[in-house]
């Protein structure tokens, strides 16, 4: 049973932090979009794209993380990504998303970066 | 012999490669099931695009549908480029459209100086893919490079393939669809514009008060009736096109003759309960005197099981290619499917090798019923293993040789062979056909070539379940030493 995506923004000193919390589908693709461009109102250097650990991701799911990396690339901003379970981590490196993106365990380890 | 970090490397390229799968196998299923759903042609459009970015971690993508002898889409979405690139990207592609080469695939690394893939390059596309939905629509799938910067492989080929048909046999649907709803559209509207402005006289004439209400209440029950006739219609198509689906990955995967190894026999078969099947089975030649037997049973039934028998089939032929030991097959296997599955989804799972030249087999048994191994009228269950795969991340496996000796004859069975005449209301044992009566099936039979004994099993299995439904897969693998 797919689980509802509920995502918000919240702004640290440090870095911007779109909360996701549920499955991330093509369902959540307006709620993603306008939850980036709200991030991008701080200006942000670095953006953590913070995942509930229980999230299940789909290819149109990846699509969203593809175009939230593609776009922050494209401003100079460094995206991190946390809480995605062990399956969902292998599917980030084999679609390449980690080339251009770092997946960490804690958000002290983005304020550190 | 391996060093324990180069074991490591080849373990982790066996994941890689068995989560690649999985996830393509995944999308495809998803994608088919959601853009079933769907009742028009952009929003198809859209998810498949998503699912296809998604699934091969793409930069861009483009997919167009055109009515046939049109210059300009009939609809289109893109992602990853600008408006105005995706339109000079239209424009560009028009003298093209009327080329035989617009119709076929084009993967621009293959495609030399053909005018169409300098066209592709030229817009950072890679791939160009034709769709043909029916005799008035076509179209194609444009897409640009991977994230990773990898070429697209022969495996994503055949997956986008897939992927088009899918999104063929739904846009076919839905443009049928919206030609009904458009038709009926058409006649409301009729009805609505001769009310309005034809002279009230003629109205009367055609129309009297009494006759139009009962007239208009029947228009709108017929329209209840089509709109419910539409939604059961879509509704078995979808179920269909999931079977379809389901069927032509697990055809491709089954194995479509026994090898021939010289002094063996193998006959198999596999009769599924429900238009899918959620055991597999199959042979994987290991060299010419040489073959993997594998016979898997996945906990539950219907099209989740056949999914995960088709990705623990695919994982098994992977990971036998790279030559380790059974037991260490079984425990990337089980660590695997651990892994990438939901915990309730595990299997059992015989495999066995056998070399022909050395005439012995080594097996081992994972959780599975055992194996009947039948040697001069009598039976020995083979059954040294471990647990099912899947249930617990780290399992450990035994394996056992034993040499084999002229018409020694092996069969590998599922649980539904056994349990055949049982319902899932029966409460004990009596109805079904059970192992003592298979192991007496196989003595009485052992004498028979391997294809006559496969038959005369399946025959008995089937009369003792005549009369009651046949509600689990039913798989057996017999093999016979000449």
């Amino acid at each position: 049973m797919q689980r509802e995506c509920k995502i918000s923004v919240h702004e640290d000193r440090e870095f911007v932090t779109i909360d996701v919390q549920g499955d991330l589908t093509a369902i959540a693709e307006e709620a993603m979009g306008a939850a980036y461009q709200k991030a991008c109102d701080y200006s942000p250097e670095k953006v953590l794209l913070k995942f509930d650990g229980r999230s299940r991701i789909n290819s149109a799911g990846i699509a969203l993380v593809i175009n939230l990396v593609i776009e922050s690339q494209e401003r100079g901003c460094k995206v991190f990504i946390t809480g995605v379970s062990r399956h969902f981590r292998k599917i980030f490196e084999l679609v390449g998303l980690t080339k251009y993106t770092s997946i960490v365990g804690s958000e002290e380890e983005v304020t550190a970066s | 012999m391996n060093s324990g970090a180069e074991t490591r490397d080849v373990e982790e390229l066996a994941e890689d490669a068995l989560a690649r799968r999985v996830y393509h196998l995944n999308t495809l299923y998803e994608l088919n099931q959601e853009i079933s759903t769907l009742r028009n042609v952009r929003d198809v459009l859209w998810t498949s695009l998503l699912n296809i970015i998604g699934v091969f971690g793409l930069r861009r993508g483009l997919i167009a549908i055109y009515r046939e002898g049109d210059t300009r889409p009939h609809e289109f979405v893109f992602r990853g480029l600008r408006k105005n690139t995706a339109t000079r990207w239209f424009r560009d592609l028009e003298p093209h459209l009327e080329s035989p080469s617009s119709r076929a695939i084009c993967v621009v690394q293959d495609a030399g100086d053909s005018p169409l893939a300098a066209l592709l390059k030229g817009y950072q596309f890679r791939i160009w893919l034709p769709l043909e939905v029916d005799e008035n629509m076509w179209g194609g799938i444009a897409l640009g490079e991977k994230l990773a910067e990898m070429s697209f492989t022969a495996d994503d080929l055949e997956l986008l393939s897939t992927i088009a048909m899918s999104i063929q046999n739904v846009l076919s649907n839905v443009s049928l669809i919206e030609a009904l709803n458009q038709s009926v559209l058409k006649e409301t509207r009729i009805r609505n514009v001769f009310q309005h402005y034809a002279p009230e006289s003629v109205v009367s004439e055609v129309l009297d008060p009494s006759n139009e209400q009962l007239l208009l209440g029947e228009s709108q029950a017929v329209r209840r009736m089509f709109e419910e006739m539409i939604t059961r219609l879509e509704e078995q198509h979808r179920l269909k096109q999931d079977l379809d689906l389901a069927h032509r990955v697990q055809e491709y995967l089954l194995p479509d003759a026994p090898p021939q190894i010289p002094g063996i026999q193998i006959a198999a078969r596999s009769i599924p309960a429900r238009g899918v099947c959620g055991d597999f089975y199959d042979f994987i030649s290991l060299s010419p005197y040489e073959v993997g037997l594998s016979l898997a049973d996945i906990a539950g039934k219907g099209m989740a099981a056949a999914m995960i028998a088709t990705m623990l089939q695919s994982a098994t032929r992977m990971c036998v290619g790279s030559y380790y030991p059974i037991p260490a097959i079984l425990s990337i296997l089980n660590r695997f499917m651990f892994r990438h599955t939901e915990t309730i989804r595990y299997a059992t799972m015989f495999y066995g090798q056998v070399n022909a030249r050395e005439s012995i087999l080594t097996y081992s048994n994972a959780g599975h019923p055992p194996a009947i191994l039948c040697r001069n009228d009598e039976i020995q269950l083979l059954e040294a293993g471990g647990s099912f795969v899947g249930i617990f991340e780290e399992c450990t496996y035994d394996q056992e040789t034993i040499e084999l000796q002229p018409q020694d004859a092996l069969v590998i069975y599922s649980d539904g062979v056994t349990d055949a005449g049982t319902t899932p209301e029966s409460v004990g044992p009596e109805d079904e056909f059970g192992r003592e009566r298979l192991e007496a099936t196989v003595l009485a039979h052992a004498a028979l070539p391997a294809g006559d004994m496969l038959d005369a099993i399946s025959e008995e299995v089937i009369r003792h379940a005549s009369g009651s439904k046949q509600f689990d897969d039913i798989t057996l693998i017999v093999m016979k030493v000449e």
